[in-house]
């Protein structure tokens, strides 16, 4: 059985008015525990859409979510404890921060979960300490912050709540490079040492052939491939007629392969660009 | 004379809690950027570059020292409007910028502002929308819009004031890599064929090295100033400040220190590839 799926999962904005838009059209995922899956696919696509009715935010106009095999909106208990299980952050931070303080920001999930004041200081201070946010700016109304302080604290408020699937929208976009690493080591340390699932949207390939074991194409409201890192980039004219690209290492590779070069395409990292081209200089030497 | 001029500036936001004093988010900045150049602005989150590109225009205002804009000092309320004219903004979220119901009505209202007639006013949307991929959304509700969708129409509505200096602060962040791309050409062409000064705050190392001049922020100040060879080239430097340099680059570096002589420098996929191959065919 698998952990969460969708069946036929329909999504219409403005069901009937004259601006409808159907941003899901018959979706079928299926996600299992422990996976690391990432959702690419160009702006509008509907990965935004998808990602709010895992956890119960939208309502489907069609289809179902099944949460280990139960309907989601089977009953307001089961959507209620679907709220805590899965956890999602949103692609904009501002929709998600709105109390008075950092501190009061992250508290607020493991508030709402009933937890004793200090398991609820030490979840916020522990989840402030993974995403990088000093001490000192926990005090701070969380509309102070600059673009990226405000992206950690929105992370923060949903790591602290320990769900089950992590589902994080564009979590690096508008962190700087090290804030970036960071946060998608964080999210890896997480799902390793408890086990979750992890759910990413991303408009970095790079990052995304580095980290997950399922990628999830959308391109037009429909999913459009679902498969392994290489069965994804393997499609590298494709991806790109659909708003999409190949990692720019893998990029490299294509290049060098079509001036005759006896290297793999299927290279999407530094790290195996490195042995694949440490492999090719020493092979020329040999042959000399 | 320059189009921005930052004199010795420093600026520091008011605390909400009173007789508390924040630490300046730009401290003793001094930068001259000239008319036609397309500059890249880097630095780790809340080294201040949204605070530059506000005191640029004129949104925020100096403690200390003074900002010109082609020459006009941007305390003097009177010079206001031909200033926020000169050097339009796009900002980190587009949401706070949309104001109209229907996209193209959102792009057109800052030239509508200016007092441009109607027909040239239809002229420029149009042609800000084709330059962003958004003429085909022109009749949308911009706030049903997808992230990226939205950026681009905020990024149209300053292209479509003509500005001479545009300022963009992270416009790519949400975009999906053609769009990033996409983005990418239409500022390049702003840039080269209209001679409009570009600059450009991103995240993204390989952005950056598409700029003539790299100028780069950590806590409040300026640290480096060159052009993208001359940055990226000290790359022990650019990650001690939470920044890294390409992948091309990082690339080349592993692979130098195992005594293969590519150059140091090798900012793009192409640089990357005539190297490896020139060394491969030079055996
Ligand atoms: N309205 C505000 N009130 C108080 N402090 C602020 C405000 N806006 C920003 N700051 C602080 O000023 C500093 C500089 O912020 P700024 O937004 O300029 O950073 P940035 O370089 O643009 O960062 P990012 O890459 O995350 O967007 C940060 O320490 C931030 O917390
Ligand atoms: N609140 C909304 N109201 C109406 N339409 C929307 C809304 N949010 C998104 N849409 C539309 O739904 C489609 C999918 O959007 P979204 O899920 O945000 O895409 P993505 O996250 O892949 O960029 C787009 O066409 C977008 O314009
Ligand atoms: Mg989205
Ligand atoms: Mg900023």
């Amino acid at each position: 059985m698998s952990h969460l799926k969708t069946e036929n999962l329909t999504y219409i904005y403005g069901a009937g008015t004259p601006f409808k838009i159907t941003a899901l059209d018959n979706v079928n995922i299926n996600i299992e525990k422990g996976d690391f899956v990432a959702i690419i696919g160009h702006t509008g696509s509907g990965k935004s859409t998808l990602v709010q009715h895992l956890n119960g935010l939208l309502k489907p106009t069609d289809g179902k979510i099944f949460l280990d095999g139960e309907d989601i909106h089977q009953s307001k208990s089961k959507l209620f404890d679907t709220r805590f299980r899965v956890g999602l952050c949103f692609q904009y931070p501002e929709y998600q921060l709105f109390e008075s303080t950092v501190y009061k920001d992250i508290a607020f999930g493991p508030a709402n979960m009933g937890l004793s004041t200090a398991e609820i200081d030490e979840r916020v201070r522990k989840a402030a300490k993974y995403v990088g946010i000093p001490d000192e700016m926990l005090s701070k109304s969380p509309f102070d912050l600059s673009g990226g302080e405000k992206r950690r604290v929105a992370i923060a408020g949903v790591i602290s709540m320990e769900p089950e699937i992590l589902i994080l929208d564009e979590p690096t976009s508008g962190l700087d490079p090290m804030g970036r690493e960071q946060i998608l080591d964080l999210i890896k340390n997480y799902r390793e040492k408890t086990g979750s699932t992890v759910i990413i949207v991303s408009h970095s390939m790079d990052d995304v052939a580095r980290f997950a074991t399922k990628v999830i194409v959308m391109n037009d409201s429909k999913v459009d491939l679902m498969g392994t890192v290489d069965g994804i980039f393997e499609n590298s004219t494709h991806l790109q007629e659909i708003g999409l690209s190949v990692p720019q290492i893998t990029e490299v590779f294509i290049r060098l392969r079509k001036k005759g070069y006896p290297v793999s395409e299927k290279i999407y990292t530094v790290e195996q660009g490195y042995r694949e081209l440490k492999r090719l200089f020493e092979g020329s030497v040999n042959n000399d | 004379m320059a189009i921005i001029k930052f004199e010795n500036v420093t600026f520091r936001y008011e605390s909400d809690e009173e007789g508390v004093a924040l630490a300046p988010a730009v401290k003793d900045f001094s930068l001259s950027i000239e008319k036609g150049e397309f500059v890249a602005i880097l630095g780790h989150n809340g080294s201040g570059k949204s605070t530059l590109a506000k005191l640029a225009n004129g949104l925020l205002l100096p403690e200390k020292g003074r900002v010109l804009v082609d020459g006009m000092d941007t305390v003097n309320e009177e010079d206001d409007i031909k200033i926020k004219q000169t050097v339009g903004v796009v900002f980190q979220n587009p949401d706070n910028q949309i104001v109209a119901t229907i996209v193209e009505e959102d792009v057109a209202f800052g030239p509508e502002n200016l007092g441009i007639e109607p027909t040239e006013i239809r002229r420029r949307v149009d042609s800000a929308l084709k330059t962003v991929g958004m003429y085909e959304y022109r009749k949308h509700g911009p706030h049903k819009l997808s992230g990226g969708q939205k950026q681009r129409v905020a990024i149209a509505g300053i292209i479509a004031m003509e500005p001479r200096c545009i300022i963009l602060d992270e416009p790519t962040a949400m975009l999906d890599p053609i769009g990033r791309r996409d983005v990418m050409n239409a500022i390049k062409r702003l840039n080269r064929d209209l001679g409009i000064t570009v600059v450009f705050i991103t995240h993204y190392m390989e952005e950056a090295v598409e700029a003539d001049r790299i100028v780069v922020m950590d806590d409040s100040r300026l640290l480096m100033d060159g052009t993208p060879k001359e940055v990226f080239a000290d790359a022990t430097k650019i990650r001690s400040i939470g920044l890294d340099v390409p992948q091309t680059c990082q690339l080349s570096e592993l692979l130098r220190a195992d005594g293969i002589k590519l150059k140091n420098d090798l900012l793009s996929i192409d640089e990357l590839v005539e190297n490896i191959d020139a060394l491969l065919k030079g055996k």
